[in-house]
């Protein structure tokens, strides 16, 4: 069976990707998740997966290529595989393969627009029959104020994410302040008894315990997609990470809560180094299913996060900070303290469970040995 | 080992983690944060790399109450001090 392998879409914000490179070539025999092709989008150098097993038959996109989400990229003969998996449903009827975006511009303007990064697209040609001309794009380069790599830039895409959300997801928000001493003694032993390379990072022992919590609120991890939610088995764990230079990008670290917290700390480390350097999965772009924000290392005491639709919850992670607190013998101290955030689709969830939800992550940040 | 011991180590980790800082740039005074652009993983990886070359461990409570380089650095040697 002829299955046309599509530009998968890394995640909301994203309309196209350019092709950097195949890792097949006709004739390769391809496995269902395995790498065949990496695509620069507004964000990042990412890599992306066969949808299926079968044999490549045709390889459609070529270098360079700035391509359409959806538009198929390669034909891959499944042989014996009649089931037709969500993507193939939901691709679009085949469309033109070349979809390089071409325009009319001189040579000089062209290879200033590439040094620079510019897209053409927003361009009107001043020149000759709507030619770009170099003074289009001098004039373009003193209103730029971001890199962009192509299409639509980073800022621009999380305006539109973001505006979608807030627009269209009913957000309600708690906040506890969660002390930690328990939390930071134990850190400290455990640490102390550990190789350098085996250390264990405080946030991740953080979201840790969020992944433990969600276990048993399994409103707060799923999607909400055409008016109904869908409560999802696992938990892919979105961790917003700052990208140098500005933005914001949220890859998940897949099936999280199947892991320990020393396999988790290795995925978190993998997944930020992945992030920065490229090389990122499409899965982990598209199908986390609840996201974590930490805004303790940027100084800032507490967040309040923007869901990341379809999912239907955000938790923000404040600094870590000693403050005055008051111990159970009513004596005043000082102490370690994190305040913990939730923003919650009240579409699925109320602030009931939520506040139980935040209640439940105390417990474990203060019982280390849960986290284990 | 001396302030000036640990600043070396300290400037060949940051060139191993984060090479596009320049240390000797950094004003040790005030927070790091509010001068360089360095995510939460850089810093551990550069204490993580400070350790391994020294065999000095700083602890996760300290890392959260020192507020800039120079308080970890009399942390580092107050430490060492009170070992020897």
């Amino acid at each position: 069976m002829k299955y046309n392998l599509p530009m998968p879409s890394l995640g909301a914000d994203m309309d196209e990707g350019k092709l950097m490179e195949w890792k097949i070539k006709v004739g390769d025999t391809v496995k269902k998740n395995q790498t065949i092709a990496q695509v620069e989008t507004t964000k990042s150098v990412v890599e992306i997966e066969s949808f299926r097993d079968g044999i490549v038959m045709d390889i459609l996109g070529k270098i360079g290529d700035v391509i359409k989400v959806g538009t198929p990229i390669a034909v891959l003969d499944t042989k014996g595989d009649e089931i037709l998996d969500k993507t193939t449903v939901v691709s679009p009827a085949p469309t033109p393969v070349t979809t390089t975006l071409r325009f009319k511009i001189s040579p000089a303007a062209k290879k200033m627009a590439e040094e620079n990064h510019i897209d053409l697209s927003k361009i009107s040609g001043s020149g000759t029959g709507g030619e770009i001309t170099l003074k289009d794009i001098e004039e373009k380069l003193k209103t730029k104020t971001e890199k962009a790599y192509f299409g639509v830039n980073l800022r621009e895409a999380i305006s539109a994410i973001m505006a979608k959300s807030k627009k269209e997801i009913p957000h309600y928000y708690l906040k506890k302040r969660i002390h930690l001493d328990t939390l930071m003694s134990w850190i400290d032993e455990k640490n102390k008894t550990l190789a350098p390379t085996e250390r264990l990072l405080l946030p991740a022992v953080l979201m840790r315990a969020v992944i433990i919590s969600l276990n048993k609120f399994p409103d707060l991890n799923g999607y909400y997609k055409k008016e109904k939610f869908e409560a999802l088995g696992i938990v892919n764990l979105g961790i917003a990470f700052a990208i140098k230079g500005g933005g914001v990008m949220v890859p998940a670290v897949i099936e999280a809560d199947k892991m320990t917290t020393s396999l988790f700390n290795k995925a978190v480390q993998d997944l930020a180094e992945r992030t920065k350097e490229g090389g990122l999965k499409n899965r982990e772009l598209t199908e986390g299913t609840m996201t974590v924000t930490n805004v303790g290392d940027l100084g800032s005491d507490e967040v309040f996060g923007i869901i990341f639709p379809p999912q239907v919850a955000i938790v923000g992670l404040g600094r870590i900070r000693k403050e005055a607190i008051i111990d159970k013998g009513d004596q005043l101290k000082a102490g370690f303290v994190i305040d913990v955030t939730l923003s919650a689709d009240h579409r699925v969830s109320d602030g009931l469970m939520g506040a139980r939800f935040l209640s439940e992550i105390d417990k474990n940040l203060n019982d280390p040995k849960s986290l284990e | 080992m001396n302030n000036e011991d640990v600043k070396t180590y300290f400037r060949e980790s940051f060139h191993q983690i984060a090479p596009e800082i320049v240390f000797d740039k950094i004003n040790l005074d005030l927070p790091l944060r509010d001068q360089v652009e360095i995510d939460s993983l850089d810093f551990y990886n550069i204490i993580v790399s400070f350790q391994k070359k020294t065999g000095i461990y700083i602890p996760d409570s300290k890392l959260a109450e020192l507020s800039n380089l120079s308080e970890l650095i009399d942390y580092i040697l107050k430490s060492q001090n009170s070992k020897a």
